[in-house]
Parts: C-alpha cells; sequence; structure tokens
C-alpha cells in the first residue's frame, strides 16, 4: 500500500518536469541571460566586463533609442484609444437589434485572421499608389502624397493598427454586451432614459470587466509593434517610427550594440511587466468574486 | 399594454442601423480584400483603375508567384510548424496543466511552478530575442523543427492558465471513481480528463494556429536557410524581388491569405468562439 | 455527429503533418541522397533575374548542386542577425562596404587569395577590398563594379532642348531650371527607400571631403558639422527639382514613373537602368557624372565594389561552393552578368560596351573615379536615417540652414554612438 502511494506521487511530476525543464532552458535562461548582458559590453562573442549601469545612462543620452521610446508611447496610446473607441461603438451597434447579424460579426473579425505583415502591404499600397493616385485625379493636394513619406507616417501605420486590431476588440465586446440581461434594459426603457444615458449608466458598468481585458490587451500588444512597421516604413522616415522592438531587431545584431539594446529590452520588459501585472490583478479579483 | 408595445418596438429590427454596419464592412473590411483579388487578378497594363475589374482574368500571375516564392516548400513548412505545434501543445502542455492545477493545493512544489508559468507571461519574445538567437544557434536549432519546437515550450504560459481554469471547474469525483475502478493516473488523465477538456482544447488549438501561422517575428531571427522560412517570411523576403510588378506581389499574399481564409469560412463559429473563451476566461 | 466529424478532420490533419514532416525530413538530409544545397545570400535585390539565370545554367551543368538564392530587402539586418546566430551562407554577394567588413571582422570568410581566378580580376578593384582591412589575405573576390551618377531620359533633354550634358555644377543646377520652366520634373527621388539618400550624399560628399576626413573623424578629431555644410547644402538644392513627393516613393515606384518618361533624371546608379529598360524597352537613356564642383576637371564619378563573391569558411560544401564562385567568375557569365545588369567588370578583359553608360565608362577607363565614403564608415551608422529626416524637413518647410544645422547635429549624433571600438 505504501509503496503504491509512492509510485501515484511521482507521475504529476513526470508529467510537469520535462516541460518546465525545457522552458527554463529555452525561456528563463535566455531571460536571465539577456539581463546579465545588459550590465556588461559583450559584443556577442569573445570576452566581457561588467560596465554597471553604462548601457541604461547611454539608453537615456542616445537620441534614437528615446525617440523610438517616444513613438513607441505615442503610438501605444492612441492605437489604444481608437481601436477601443471605434470596437466599441461597432459592438454596440451590432448588438442592436438588426438584421444579418452573424454575417456581420462574422465581417468584422475578418481582419485578425489575416497576419499583420501581408495587412501591411497591402495597406503600403493603398497608401503608396491607390490614394496618391486618387487624390491626383481629383487635384486634392493633401491626400496626393505617400502618408508614409511625410511627418505623418506614423498615422498610417496608426490607421493600419485600427483596421487589424478592431476585429478581436469587437468580439470581446460583443461577448461582453451579449452577458447582458435584456429585461434591464426594458425596465430601463420603461423609465424612459436616453440611449446616450442607457449606455453609460447601464451597459458600460455592466461590460467594464471587457473593456479592462481589451485596455491591457491592447496597451500590451501596441508597445510590442513590429511587424506592420517593417511591412510600410521599416522605421522611417528618419527614425520617426522606429519602435523600441524594431530597435532591438535593427541594432541588437550590430555587436557594438548588443549589450545594449539587451538593456533596452530589460527596459521594454519592465514596462510590459508593469501592464501584466495589472491585468493579472484584475483577473483575479473578478475570479474571487466569481467564486 | 405599453409593455407589449414596448416588445414589438425591440423586436422590429433596426434597418438604417444595419444598412451603416453593413456599408462599413463592405468598404473598410472587404474593400482592401477585393482590391488585392482583383490586383491578383490583372495584367500590369491594366491598372489605370486599380479598382476595375480586370478585363483579362490573368491567372498565370499565381503560378508565377507561387514558383518564385516556392510556395509548396514555405506551405509545408508553415504547416507543419502549425499542425505539429497544434498536437503537441495539445498533449503536453493540458498534461502538465492537469499536475499543476490538481497538485497546487496540496504540494508547494506544483504551486511555485504554477506562479513560474504565470509570471512568465510577462516576458515578451522581443525580450528574450538577442540572447535566444545566440542559444538556439548553439544547438544548431535555426531550423523548423527547432522552431516547432520552441512554440511548444513558448506557449506554456498561456496554455497553463487557459487550461488550469477550465480543469478547476472539473469535479474531482470522477477521477477519484476512476481510482478506485484501479486506473493509473495516466490513465485517469487521458481516459477522463482530456476527453473532457475538449471545448479547451478547441481554443488553445485556434489560439496556437492563429500565433504560428501569421507569426514573422520569431522565423525571422531564428530561421536563416531559405529552404527552412515560413509563408509569412517568404513574403518579406521576396518583397524586394517582386519590383514593380503589384500583380505578382498581390497574387502571392492572396495565396498566403487563402488558407487562412478558407479555414475561416469553413470554421468561422468555432474560430470566433475559440478566440473569446481564450481572452475571457 | 460534431465528434465524429472532429476525428475525421483530426486524423486527415495528422496524416498530411506526418507527410509533410516526412517531405521536410527528406529534403532537409539531401545531402544523403547525393544532392547539395548551397545557399546563396546576395545584399542586392536588384540583380537577382540575372543570378537566376546563371544559377539555373550552373545547375544544368552539375546536376548534383542545387542552389537557392536568398536576397532579402534588409539584407544588412538579415546578414548581422546571420552573423549572431553563426549560420553563414555558403557563398555570399556582397558590396566592398559595412556588411562585408562586418563579415570579415568576424572571421568567417575564407581567404580566396590562391584561387585561379583571382589573378584574373583587376588589382584596383581588389584593393579596394584589401583597403579595408590590414593583412594581405583576400576575403571577397571583386566580381562587378559600380558607378553613380545621373541617369538621364534623352527624349526628355531634347525636348526641353538641352543638348550637351552638364559638367560643372551650376550646368547642373541650369539644365534642372530648364526643365523645370518646362514643366518637366528635373530628379526623380524614391526616398521611401533610405539607402537611395545615401546613392546621392555619396556622390556629393566624395567629391568634396578630402579622402582622409574619416580618419579624423574616427578620432573625433573633426566632426560633419565642421565639414560637410558645403554636402548638405547642395543635398538640399538638390532636392528643390525632386518630383512632389519625393519622400513617399518607394525606389520601385520612382524607377517605373522614370522608365514612363516621368522624370528627366535620376540621381543613383547604373544598377537602376536594368530595371528601367525592363519596364521600357525603348527607354531612350545616358548617364553623366554628377558634376559636383565647379571645375570640371576635378569631378570623378564615385565608383566601387558593387559586388564581391565571398565563401564561409564554415560552409559544409566547400567544394561546391568554390565550383559555384569559380562558375560565375568565367568570363562568359561574367560578361553576361556585365550586360544585363549593365555594370562594369572586375575581371580584366571583360568590358562594358552599352552605349548607355557610355557616359562614365571613359572616366572609368582613365581611373577618374574616387570610392564611395560611406565604405569606411562605421558599420553601425546608418546615414540613410538622418538624410530622409533631411528630406522630410525640407517638403514641410524647414529653412535650409536649420535644416542644414539639424542635419548635421543628427549625423554627428549617430557617428558618435556607432564609433565605439568593437
Amino acid at each position: 500500500m505504501e509503496r503504491l502511494k509512492k509510485k501515484r506521487d511521482i507521475t504529476p511530476y513526470l508529467m510537469v518536469l520535462p516541460l518546465a525543464i525545457l522552458f527554463f532552458i529555452f525561456h528563463t535562461v535566455p531571460f536571465l541571460r539577456g539581463v546579465f548582458y545588459s550590465f556588461t559590453d559583450w559584443p556577442g562573442y569573445g570576452g566581457w566586463h561588467f560596465v554597471g549601469l553604462r548601457n541604461y545612462l547611454y539608453m537615456f543620452s542616445n537620441s534614437q533609442i528615446s525617440q523610438a521610446y517616444w513613438f513607441t508611447f505615442k503610438f501605444a496610446l492612441f492605437a489604444t484609444i481608437f481601436v477601443n473607441a471605434i470596437s466599441l461603438a461597432l459592438a454596440v451597434g451590432l448588438n442592436a437589434n438588426i438584421k444579418y447579424k452573424k454575417v456581420l460579426r462574422a465581417l468584422y473579425f475578418l481582419p485578425y485572421m489575416m497576419g499583420m505583415l501581408i495587412v501591411g502591404f497591402i495597406f503600403n499600397f493603398i497608401f503608396g499608389t491607390m490614394i496618391p493616385n486618387f487624390g491626383k485625379a481629383l487635384d486634392w493636394s493633401s491626400i496626393s502624397t505617400n502618408i508614409l513619406g511625410t511627418d505623418h507616417a506614423w498615422v498610417g501605420i496608426l490607421i493600419v493598427t485600427i483596421w487589424q486590431g478592431m476585429a478581436f476588440n469587437i468580439l470581446i465586446y460583443l461577448s461582453g454586451l451579449q452577458s447582458v440581461d435584456d429585461e434591464i434594459y426594458e425596465a430601463a426603457l420603461i423609465d424612459g432614459t436616453t440611449p446616450w444615458k442607457r449606455f453609460w449608466k447601464i451597459t458600460f458598468p455592466l461590460i467594464a470587466p471587457f473593456f479592462t481585458i481589451n485596455l491591457v490587451l491592447s496597451v500590451k500588444g501596441y508597445l510590442m509593434v513590429f511587424d506592420q512597421i517593417m511591412a510600410m516604413t521599416s522605421g522611417g522616415p528618419g527614425n520617426s517610427t522606429t519602435s523600441i522592438s524594431v530597435l532591438i531587431y535593427t541594432q541588437g545584431f550590430q555587436s557594438s550594440q548588443f549589450a545594449i539594446q539587451s538593456a533596452n529590452a530589460v527596459v521594454l520588459f519592465i514596462i510590459v511587466a508593469a501592464i501584466s501585472l495589472l491585468q493579472l490583478n484584475i483577473l483575479n479579483k473578478r475570479e474571487e468574486r466569481l467564486q | 399594454m405599453k409593455k407589449t408595445l414596448m416588445k414589438k418596438r425591440l423586436n422590429k429590427p433596426n434597418y438604417t442601423l444595419t444598412a451603416i454596419l453593413m456599408v462599413i464592412a463592405i468598404f473598410v473590411i472587404l474593400g482592401p480584400l477585393y482590391m488585392a483579388l482583383v490586383i491578383s487578378l490583372k495584367n500590369p497594363s491594366d491598372m489605370g483603375n486599380v479598382l476595375s475589374l480586370p478585363k483579362h482574368i490573368q491567372w498565370s500571375n499565381f503560378s508565377e508567384a507561387w514558383k518564385m516564392t516556392d510556395y509548396s516548400r514555405m506551405f509545408l513548412n508553415t504547416f507543419f510548424i502549425t499542425i505539429v505545434n497544434i498536437v503537441f501543445t495539445i498533449l503536453t502542455n493540458s498534461m502538465a496543466a492537469y499536475a499543476i492545477t490538481r497538485n497546487r493545493k496540496k504540494s508547494k512544489f506544483f504551486n511555485v511552478l504554477y506562479y513560474y508559468f504565470i509570471s512568465a507571461m510577462f516576458i515578451p519574445f522581443n525580450v528574450i530575442m538577442l540572447p535566444l538567437v545566440k542559444e538556439v544557434s548553439a544547438f544548431h536549432m535555426d531550423n523548423v523543427f527547432g522552431i516547432t519546437f520552441l512554440y511548444i515550450v513558448f506557449g506554456l504560459p498561456m496554455n497553463t492558465f487557459l487550461y488550469s481554469g477550465f480543469i478547476k471547474q472539473i469535479p474531482t469525483a470522477l477521477e477519484e471513481a476512476a481510482v478506485i475502478d484501479g486506473a493509473t493516473p495516466l490513465q485517469v488523465f487521458f481516459k477522463v480528463i482530456f476527453p473532457l477538456m475538449k471545448p479547451m482544447h478547441a481554443t488553445v488549438a485556434i489560439l496556437s494556429f492563429m500565433w504560428t501561422w501569421n507569426d514573422f517575428l520569431m522565423p525571422l531571427v531564428l530561421l536563416s536557410n531559405p529552404k527552412d522560412q515560413t509563408l509569412q517570411l517568404a513574403q518579406y523576403v521576396f518583397q524586394g524581388q517582386f519590383s514593380t510588378n503589384y500583380n505578382l506581389a498581390f497574387a502571392s499574399y492572396v495565396l498566403v491569405l487563402a488558407p487562412v481564409l478558407l479555414m475561416y469560412i469553413f470554421f468561422q463559429r468555432y474560430i470566433i468562439s475559440g478566440v473569446v473563451s481564450g481572452a475571457v476566461k | 455527429m460534431f465528434k465524429e466529424k472532429f476525428k475525421y478532420i483530426l486524423s486527415g490533419v495528422i496524416g498530411i503533418a506526418a507527410a509533410s514532416l516526412l517531405l521536410t525530413g527528406c529534403s532537409s538530409s539531401s545531402s544523403s541522397n547525393g544532392k547539395t544545397t548551397l545557399q546563396f545570400f546576395s545584399t542586392k535585390t536588384e540583380n537577382a533575374s540575372t543570378y537566376k539565370k546563371l544559377i539555373s545554367k550552373f545547375e544544368k551543368q552539375n546536376p548534383n548542386i542545387s542552389v537557392k538564392l536568398s536576397s532579402p530587402s534588409n539584407a544588412g539586418t538579415v546578414l548581422k542577425s546571420y552573423l549572431s546566430k553563426n549560420s553563414i551562407p555558403d557563398v555570399m554577394a556582397v558590396g566592398g562596404d559595412a556588411n562585408f567588413l562586418q563579415l570579415e571582422k568576424a572571421h568567417v570568410l575564407k581567404d580566396l587569395s590562391r584561387q585561379s581566378y583571382v589573378s584574373k580580376t583587376q588589382p584596383v578593384y581588389r584593393k579596394m577590398i584589401t583597403s579595408l582591412y590590414s593583412g594581405n589575405k583576400l576575403y571577397a573576390v571583386p566580381y562587378a563594379i559600380n558607378a553613380s551618377g545621373v541617369i538621364y531620359n534623352k527624349k526628355l533633354f531634347a525636348q526641353a532642348g538641352i543638348t550637351e550634358t552638364p559638367t560643372t555644377w551650376s550646368e547642373f543646377i541650369n539644365d534642372c531650371k530648364i526643365l523645370k520652366s518646362k514643366n518637366i520634373t528635373p530628379i526623380e527621388f524614391t526616398f521611401k527607400d533610405s539607402w537611395t539618400t545615401l546613392a546621392v550624399f555619396n556622390q556629393l560628399s566624395a567629391n568634396m571631403i578630402s579622402k582622409n576626413w574619416i580618419n579624423k573623424r574616427l578620432d573625433n578629431k573633426t566632426t560633419f558639422a565642421k565639414t560637410h555644410k558645403q554636402v548638405m547644402a547642395k543635398y538640399l538644392e538638390l532636392l528643390n527639382y525632386g518630383q512632389n513627393d519625393y519622400t513617399g516613393t518607394s525606389y520601385n515606384d520612382g524607377v517605373a514613373a522614370f522608365a514612363k518618361d516621368k522624370a528627366a533624371m535620376m540621381v543613383n546608379g547604373n544598377f537602376v537602368i536594368p530595371g528601367i529598360t525592363q519596364l521600357n524597352k525603348n527607354a531612350d537613356l545616358g548617364m553623366f557624372m554628377l558634376p559636383v564642383n565647379e571645375k570640371a576637371a576635378q569631378n570623378k564619378v564615385t565608383s566601387g565594389v558593387d559586388v564581391a563573391l565571398a565563401i564561409s569558411n564554415k560552409t559544409e560544401h566547400a567544394k561546391a561552393a568554390e565550383k559555384f564562385v569559380k562558375f560565375l567568375m568565367e568570363n562568359g557569365n561574367a560578361k553576361q552578368y556585365t550586360k544585363e545588369q549593365f555594370a562594369f567588370s572586375a575581371i580584366k578583359g571583360v568590358t562594358q560596351n552599352s552605349k548607355l553608360v557610355s557616359g562614365i565608362s571613359s572616366q572609368l577607363e582613365k581611373g577618374q573615379v574616387v570610392n564611395y565614403p560611406d565604405h569606411y564608415y562605421p558599420s553601425a551608422l546608418d546615414l540613410t536615417k538622418v538624410l530622409t529626416q533631411t528630406g522630410v524637413n525640407a517638403k514641410s518647410g524647414m529653412s535650409a540652414s536649420k535644416n542644414i544645422t539639424q542635419s548635421l547635429e543628427n549625423a554627428d549624433k549617430a557617428f558618435n554612438s556607432a564609433n565605439i571600438k568593437e
């Protein structure tokens, strides 16, 4: 009996340990190594010295890196606001009493299926060729140039991001809205409130958890923006659309920059971790409430 | 009286809103896709009006793009990575999540492991990218097999989170009954728990599929041999070679989008519910 | 019901996955069934079509070797990521520039100096390679030489009544003015692809800044701000004569517009020409050097090693790699490359006779040439970012003097952060 019990105890360990060890080797070890390198001058090969916080100080004094942070924050902020505002509006529309509900929902979710890189290439053509041709035909000078070649290139990136990001957010808001009981509305209708008041007073508080999910996932995702930039501007013109991720990729493999970009990655991690902590906190609280 | 009137008003579909939403969907969502499709079917000389229907449908764009990007090879690579990842992720990650969830209360070890995986969700790929590239090349894993393996391992935090939320809701009585019948723990897992987790398997499968099929950064930094490239990476690599032949370029985009869009048409319901439960659970 | 369907789908999918596993498995161990796969990496995308032709010829001669060409648009970065992974392509076609230097510094290239084909190449071009590093080994054999200058549309020049190509800066600017007054766009710039900014800037700085400036700059004894004001001023002056959307036009779109007679000139290199003739077989083109100085005799053609072939010293297919390089170096094949790409060959006796580039080939033969300044810049320096920003500034109406100061300041900042002893 005793032996049998012991045997049974070992199985859960076997179920999880191989994967846990592999995870440690391929995820945690690189992470720790990255943190370690960020305090050294290692060029990617050969010897190294500890340099303390030099790489981190360098980051703040380097205009290219600070510009990348400025762009990334600006982009993440605007993308989060626009994607969520537009998605919420469309989700409310899709949840209303309309025809072809299923078809419309399926259509609005479609962009989620498409890889950001390809979407970027398609919009690259729209911005670079289609819209300027259109502008020239109408003799409308403000749209007859490629927005990706101007100071406003980041707006072009933003538009693509909204186009693709909307899909997921609409879906989540919609599932939130669907969980709201119809009878609450009916009661409110009898009370004679305006639709606008009805939304803010009744609907919004009920879908608040879904709002938090979207907000947190959006900010986290947009701080990591990479694919659409590589497809459309490669970070240009100048450094105006170089995000933190693009900078780590384009500079990190340069031996003189390896350690500096490792420090950059660590800072990115701290920012993302802070946001994720917030996320986990909220999710846990809700879980407690449900139980 | 008043209430039935209200009900009536609620039941009458709002046609104006339907029309507005339809128009937005057609122009904003389908517009770019329509453009991609017509351009891919045109001849370069037929590009005067980009949005017009092709005068002569030029199927040869597709065969040329297919040859140029070595599509069949890239498709097989991507397909292999995606499918093997889904199968192994479901098998191994659900097992790990099961072991963790059921032993968290009893054993400190599993509880620590749970928080270890959950906290790893905080680390985005971009952060570990530079050292990982070094490590992967030292292990000679910069190929299709290596990257598939890494996808399985890297999905662990998210999937542990998803599965464990689901397993918590399964009553332990079933397992206890099976143990009394003389089943080994592995048998309990595969015969009792694994089939019960089907809805969560679907979610995990869909999320893994979306991740691996459309991923660009990881193949970009990890796969160097041209014959190991994925569809997304190949698009990036061949971008310059299309030069001004947009018809060829768009044919190639359509070739990459087609499999996912076809899948979406057939499995739309499961995909949508999978994504929702992945995010909301 | 669904359960049944799901099982079928699942088993089907697993079946296909297993099959694809077998397929990928088989071909990845291709050398075992007698076929060697060579990876051929090129940092240029423009010449891919010629490479493809040469490759299929090579594969016909050597049925047991297959060559996979890869020429990504962001080649420099991609190459660096390979380097950091230590997975070097078997054969590489690189420019005689910072990308090559990175490879040399990482000690991943084979010394080719004893190969039979080396003696066929002109010593002056071998020196362009060896002068980039110390030691007398040859880590890449020069293959094609490029020449920068102005590619012009003869039809549009005639239309504007310009009969002779300019030989001084003021003549050049004057011609631009004439073209503009006739409603012809003088110059097509393609700054959306940032490398093309340097194609302009290099020609200016090569003719205006002395050769040993870079050594002083590396030792921080001088700056861009102190020395490059005139260069930047001329760069900005040229932008006045660009098309409306010069920062938003991609290289491919610009070449297409030029091929359709939308602009009279492009300031770039000979390697632009095949793209133009591909789109418009009847394009009446010519090329002359950008006359940067007022004294015609002082002007030189900016020219350098456009393609040099290198072999990895870690390759498992050394024999096949050498065979392939040797094949490319054969006179007939070099001739084909030179002809199709309107390039100049590093190989003795392989000449460029096209009249499209006759405007600069005489200077090249006379040795009236100067190398690209950016080939000597630190590899981490990306001046194109600074120069595209200059273009955007100019377009959004910043005054020239402010733009010059700001751009040169940015150039110095970028240089300082790149100038770290490795």
